[in-house]
């Protein structure tokens, strides 16, 4: 009897509750124990494109194997006419790092890359994956990119992705000091026979002969079209690369290494587009005139040794740079310092040497009351965006990251917005409406959770969230981040990179925990599409409840299948229809319903306020 | 308008009915109303500030240490101080900031490596558990003086900083209960075994100092027990803290009975403070979180066969079908079909009546030659992190593959399976069973979940111990006994062997697996030479390229030790005596091989033959009383019949 006549009751609330559908909130609120991706609303759309581990990449001539895993960084190269691609519709070639040293016999040992060509369906912007025969003879979606003849790669985190010709350099990020390391007892590259470098540009690196792990971290050129490696860059120097950018004039290289200390080094080309000869420096902020020290590239040993060579030359000390990108409209570069918890020990030796700080590390150093950046005390939990600026020659803080709380906040009062340890970095240029609009993409990689970097109570996994930023923005701080989406527990966030129309942002999930549901426990490559709708990115901005009155509570939306959003913080329990609690939140204002099954919910607040909630 | 004001009515009616339908004759306020907490947080508060205090006393004391001469007393005073107001509060500074703790509060005194960074950066330990190795290494030895300067200073510095971060912290009730119970957890784990305390042995000492503040701590709730007529429990807690006080307070480490102090002591407050937590109605790890937790909120003691949650280790789903699955797993196990030649299971290493190992030296490869390890048994084994002896692989899921493609094992690939496997139909039919959401194409993963489902059901906790601690017998032989109390204690052995799985998977938490340098020998001649299997250093992984993990092996169970022999990771020792005498005698440091960074102590265990003898018995008590059987039969209607000639191997 009572089942009838609650039924009854929920048939009529669920008339008045579709009027509460137009609520204006699209923010993407955080969810601390997402499983799955996180995705922007309506009218973004949300595509997986490429599956580690599932997908098939083609090694060879009928031969494919399942992808390797570890997804970092994201090329996009467009294509043009001279590519004589059959499909009207594709618009250019993915490459995709994966972050490893391992042993594979189809693939090769090492990391590697995938390279894969991308279509857009005019009617709904929809992506897809073209099949295509490459010149090899290899047929299918994705394929391996061949490193056999550059030697192995490995450890491919970030890269280059030239804004002139959509150029991609793979970087071999984790510095290798020993064959012990990639051998890894088998398990990584077999083959440590010393490596004799010939048939290159580079006439001081020919027929030297290295021990094979010298032959890894240098920055590698591929061929995505083609799949295949194309050189290493033995004239940039051979030091723990994470990112680099190509100026506008298709000489000037900047790169950035993920280390403590890591050197800004630059590179300027003879002739444009050739970067094979030019020159090499390393940035020294406190160089009278140029900041610019050159490293003799014609030296191999300097470019094998490139990072003692920066240190007696007095180069400038950051504490971990990873990914560079330039804004095509100013000229001006932004690099992501990660940051390093407690840095002191990991640059003492080399301030003796004669490297110098970054002067707002000193800054920071003294704001901390400690002796130096030096200091077993100095922390730098959260990391920073820099700007450098190539008319003045001035490094600067661009976004301090943070907030750091000396008390840990209650999670009532946890920032909104928090960004801990940005890495991946890149620009997004759209045309919204015949207005050109440019955006900064920001990944974050959380070194860890404490110091606020997740809130206390939810110390388990990390969470990386990324954020976009209206470059039209004059000196911006966290709070005019945009958050965009965030990956699901255990993964970090990479790669995040747009197409060249504008309409998608492509972004990798890394390493996820292998719990949660497929496809999500494995690394995946997914696109964010929309960015050209007028309005979309606005919605995303404007996440206010202002316009609601008369009502102290409010849920939006309702029905729904995944995310709650509330008018303000609250405490609530989820009832079920037979009454029982099956939930208990504090301090939310938004919950995740996606675990539980159809039907209907009560919510009730710690306030006593009561909502049904329709779960579709 | 009108009609919406009859909704929001008949909205508050609805909710009326709800939550009395939901709790007859309960209907109480209180649910969200601070009482007990309020007082819970002042108290947390004040003793932060005391810990600041005695960590202050404590480095004054070891600064004056020098000038005053060898004023041992004083400094000796002030550490016990300075411990006792840890210990007070050191299950709330653990649940809260964990990664903290770990790092700069009281993690183990190894180094560790530096997480997500791009190089191999080494963390020196700090904290209390160094400075009580400095401590204990003072009375004989002066030259550790300027490094526990430093660490006193180091950890004053650290009290002060967390201090300040959780000055406006507002703990909720679920959050203080499961700190309590996570305490117990580690009283009995990491308390009494000693691992706390390497340098000074007190950890009874400490066990007093955590039962005071259980016993404080729980009398701010006795009002709101009282509201819903569960005053007993209060008393009850204060009773059982007391007789533990009293236990702790009669005894020395040497002579401790951690046996009855678990059993009469740990286990019932472990029990009450969940029986607290739901009269009080408070909301459960299961109502806020959706992740699992590696053990269940609903289990009564450490030993019971649902302490464990075996979902959180494996990434197969609690669905409905997860016993098909098991069975699945089940048939694939014994199944050589797996094998590329048709010829090789994974009961050819793991047979089901050895507690799933082969009893050789090292396994055979599919030639019939030797592989370069042991088989380690597969009872337990899913409770873990970390795989293989090398912690090559995180999940037990991940683990299969290695075999699958291992040239000397499997020599196959999830391909070719799976392509064999989709030729019978017994096996499609198993596979639908199992996957019903998949129906129609066998993948790889449900071929790993399958073998992962049947591993974690090698677990029943029934062995003479464990069902001694369920309460089943309240008669435990007293060699048995004793060599328990031997095993936790004097010997060493629970401070890697950790209860109650009796492995290296590390409490209170159980979320990480370890692995330790022994120094086990190559073979038994004499002198010693380090066995070169370079252990994790060589597993693969680019991150854990550094010197201290070389020689380092996961610690596995104990558990159905007797059935497991020979032992170590190349089966170098035949017996279980000779086991006893390698870690009597401090491992391979202690022995003449040369290894610095060996995690064992180097030094003699002095444990007498009797005693050796009762470690012994009651390591052998350790075996299961369910018996583990192979399947009767396997599928044989493939469409290319030669694979139906396969042999069963059980």
């Amino acid at each position: 009897m009572k089942r009838t006549l609650l039924s009854v009751f929920m048939g009529l609330l669920t008339i008045s509750l579709a009027a509460q559908n137009d609520f204006p909130s699209r923010v993407v609120e955080v969810d601390w124990e997402a499983t799955e991706v996180v995705v922007p609303p309506s009218p973004f759309q949300y595509q997986i494109l490429f599956i580690g581990g599932e997908d098939m990449v083609q090694t060879g001539v009928n031969e494919e194997v399942p992808a390797k895993q570890w997804h970092d960084f994201i090329g996009f190269t467009e294509v043009t006419a001279d590519d004589c691609v059959d499909d009207p519709n594709a618009i250019g070639w993915i490459s995709v790092n994966h972050e490893r040293i391992l042993a594979d016999d189809k693939i090769g040992d090492g990391g590697g890359m995938t390279a894969f060509l991308l279509g857009r369906q005019p009617s709904n912007d929809e992506l897809y994956v073209i099949p295509q025969e490459l010149t090899d003879g290899r047929k299918g979606a994705f394929f391996n990119v061949d490193f056999s003849n550059v030697g192995e790669t490995g450890m491919n985190c970030g890269g280059i992705n030239s804004i002139v010709d959509g150029r991609i350099w793979t970087a071999e990020e984790w510095f290798r000091s020993s064959n012990e390391s990639i051998w890894a007892d088998g398990n990584g590259v077999r083959d440590t026979t010393d490596y004799t470098i010939k048939y290159t540009e580079f006439e001081m690196a020919n027929f030297e002969t290295i021990p094979k792990y010298q032959n890894f971290n240098w920055m590698v050129e591929i061929d995505p079209r083609a799949a295949k490696a194309v050189r290493k860059q033995y004239n940039w120097g051979r030091q723990p690369f994470e990112g680099g950018t190509i100026a506008a004039d298709n000489k000037t290289v900047y790169l950035g290494a993920d280390a403590t200390p890591g050197f800004f080094t630059k590179f300027v080309a003879d002739t444009e587009g050739d970067f094979t000869v030019g020159t090499t420096y390393v940035y020294k902020h406190d160089e009278a005139g140029d900041p610019w020290v050159e490293i003799n590239n014609d030296d191999f040993s300097k470019m094998l040794n490139f990072k003692a060579e920066a240190v007696s030359e007095g180069a400038t000390m950051f504490n971990r740079l990873e990914w560079i990108t330039i804004d095509k409209n100013t000229g001006k570069v932004y690099m992501t310092e990660t940051g390093r918890d407690n840095p002191g020990g990991n640059w003492e030796d080399e301030l003796a040497d004669g490297a110098v700080f970054a002067p707002h590390h000193i800054q920071r150093a003294t704001d901390q009351g400690v002796s130096g950046p030096d200091d077993p005390d100095y922390w730098d939990y959260y990391g920073r965006i820099l700007e450098f600026d190539p008319a003045t020659g001035d490094v600067t803080i661009f976004v301090e990251a943070g907030p750091y709380f000396t008390s840990s906040p209650p999670l009532a009062d946890y920032p909104a917005k928090h960004l801990s340890n940005p890495d991946g970095l890149n620009m997004l240029y759209v045309n919204v409406a015949g207005e050109d609009k440019t955006y900064m993409l920001i990944n974050e990689d959380l070194n860890g959770t404490s110091f606020g970097r997740t809130p206390l109570e939810y110390p388990d996994d990390r969470m990386c969230e990324m954020y976009i930023l209206d470059m039209e923005v004059e000196n911006p701080t966290i709070d005019d981040l945009i958050r965009l989406t965030q990956t699901p527990r255990g993964a970090e966030i990479t790669g995040a990179c747009a197409t060249t129309d504008g309409k998608s942002v492509l972004v990798n999930s890394q390493h996820p925990d292998s719990a949660n549901p497929f496809p999500y426990n494995n690394s995946l490559t997914f696109a964010i599409t929309g960015f050209d709708d007028s309005g979309a990115i606005e919605t995303l901005s404007n996440p206010d409840f202002d316009d609601i009155s008369g009502d102290d509570f409010v849920i939006y939306p309702n029905p729904t299948e995944r995310i709650v959003y509330f008018n303000k913080v609250v405490d609530l329990a989820i009832y079920d229809i037979s009454g029982k609690r099956i939930a208990v939140y504090r301090d939310v204002k938004s919950i995740d319903i996606s675990g539980l099954s159809q039907g209907t919910y009560l919510l009730k607040t710690n306030e006593g306020t009561a909502k049904k909630l329709l779960v579709k | 308008m009108k009609s919406d004001s009859i909704l929001i009515f008949i909205s508050f009616l609805l909710t009326f009915v709800l939550i009395s339908a939901s709790k007859p004759n309960q209907e109480r306020k209180g649910v969200y109303v601070e009482k007990a907490i309020g007082k819970i947080n002042q108290q947390f508060q004040q003793d932060l500030q005391e810990l600041l205090i005695y960590a202050n006393a404590f480095e004054t004391s070891v600064r004056s240490f020098q000038t005053t001469g060898s004023n041992f007393g004083n400094l000796w005073a002030d550490y016990q101080n300075l411990r006792s107001e840890f210990k007070r509060i050191e299950f709330l500074l653990e649940y809260l900031d964990k990664e903290a703790f770990d790092k700069t509060m009281n993690g183990a005194p190894l180094p560790k490596l530096e997480k997500k960074v791009a190089d191999l950066n080494v963390l020196e330990p700090k904290g209390l558990q160094v400075i009580d190795e400095l401590v204990g290494e003072l009375k004989t030895d002066i030259s550790v003086y300027a490094e526990l300067v430093e660490h006193s200073q180091k950890f004053r510095k650290d009290v002060q900083k967390i201090h300040s971060y959780f000055k406006i912290r507002r703990i909720t009730d679920r959050q203080f209960l499961e700190a309590s119970r996570q305490s117990v957890v580690r009283l009995i784990t990491l308390g009494i075994t000693g691992f706390d305390t390497p340098g000074t042995a007190s950890g009874i000492r400490d066990s007093k100092s955590v039962l005071e503040s259980i016993d404080s701590y729980f009398q701010f709730y006795a009002s709101e027990l009282e509201n819903v007529n569960r005053s007993e429990f209060s008393s009850e807690l204060n009773s059982i803290c007391q007789n533990g006080i009293i236990m702790a307070e009669e005894s020395t480490f040497e002579n401790f009975d951690r046996m009855r102090f678990i059993k009469e002591v740990g286990h019932p407050i472990y029990k009450l403070i969940k029986d607290i937590h739901l009269s009080l109605d408070y909301e459960t790890i299961d109502e806020v979180s959706k992740y699992p937790l590696a053990i269940n909120f609903e289990s009564n003691s450490l030993f019971e066969e649902d302490f464990f949650n075996p979902f959180y280790y494996i990434s197969v789903p609690n669905d409905p079908s997860f016993d098909e699955v098991t069975e699945l797993g089940k048939m694939l196990f014994y199944d050589p079909v797996l094998s590329s030649n048709n010829e090789m299971s994974c009961a050819n290493c793991h047979k089901p009546e050895k507690a799933f190992t082969d009893g050789l030296k090292t396994s055979f490869a599919n030639d019939g030659s030797a592989l370069k390890r042991n088989a380690m048994t597969l009872n337990y084994s899913g409770f873990a992190t970390g795989f293989f002896h090398d912690l090559r692989t995180r999940r037990l899921e991940d683990q299969f593959e290695h075999v699958v493609l291992n040239k000397d094992e499997f020599n196959s690939s999830y391909q070719e399976i799976i392509g064999k496997l989709e030729r019978s139909e017994s096996y499609r039919q198993l596979f639908n069973d199992a996957f019903p959401a998949q129906k129609g194409k066998i993948r790889s993963n449900q071929i790993d979940y399958a073998l992962a489902a049947y591993v974690m059901k090698l677990s029943p906790f029934d062995n003479v111990v464990d069902t001694y601690f369920q309460g089943a017998t309240d008669e435990i032989p007293k060699e048995i006994k004793n060599g328990f109390n031997l095993f936790t204690g004097k010997a060493n052995c629970a401070t890697c062997h950790f209860l109650p799985l009796y492995s290296g998977l590390v409490p209170p938490l159980f979320n990480e697996s370890e692995a330790e340098v022994l120094g086990v020998p190559e073979d038994q001649e004499k002198p010693w030479s380090l066995d070169p299997d370079l252990g994790r250093l060589g597993n693969g992984k680019t991150q854990e390229v550094a010197t201290f993990y070389r020689a380092a092996f996961k610690t596995p169970t104990i558990r159905n030790i007797d059935l497991t022999g020979p032992y170590m990771h190349n089966g170098v020792f035949k017996t279980l005596e000779e086991v006893m005498d390698f870690y009597n005698e401090g491992g391979g440091a202690g022995q003449g091989i040369e290894l610095e960074h060996q995690t064992l102590a180097p030094d003699k265990l002095n444990l007498t033959q009797k005693e050796i003898q009762d470690i012994i018995t009651f390591m052998k008590s350790l075996n299961d009383n369910t018996l583990f059987k192979a399947v009767l039969e396997l599928p044989r209607d493939f469409e290319k019949n030669e694979i139906d000639n396969r042999v069963l191997l059980k």
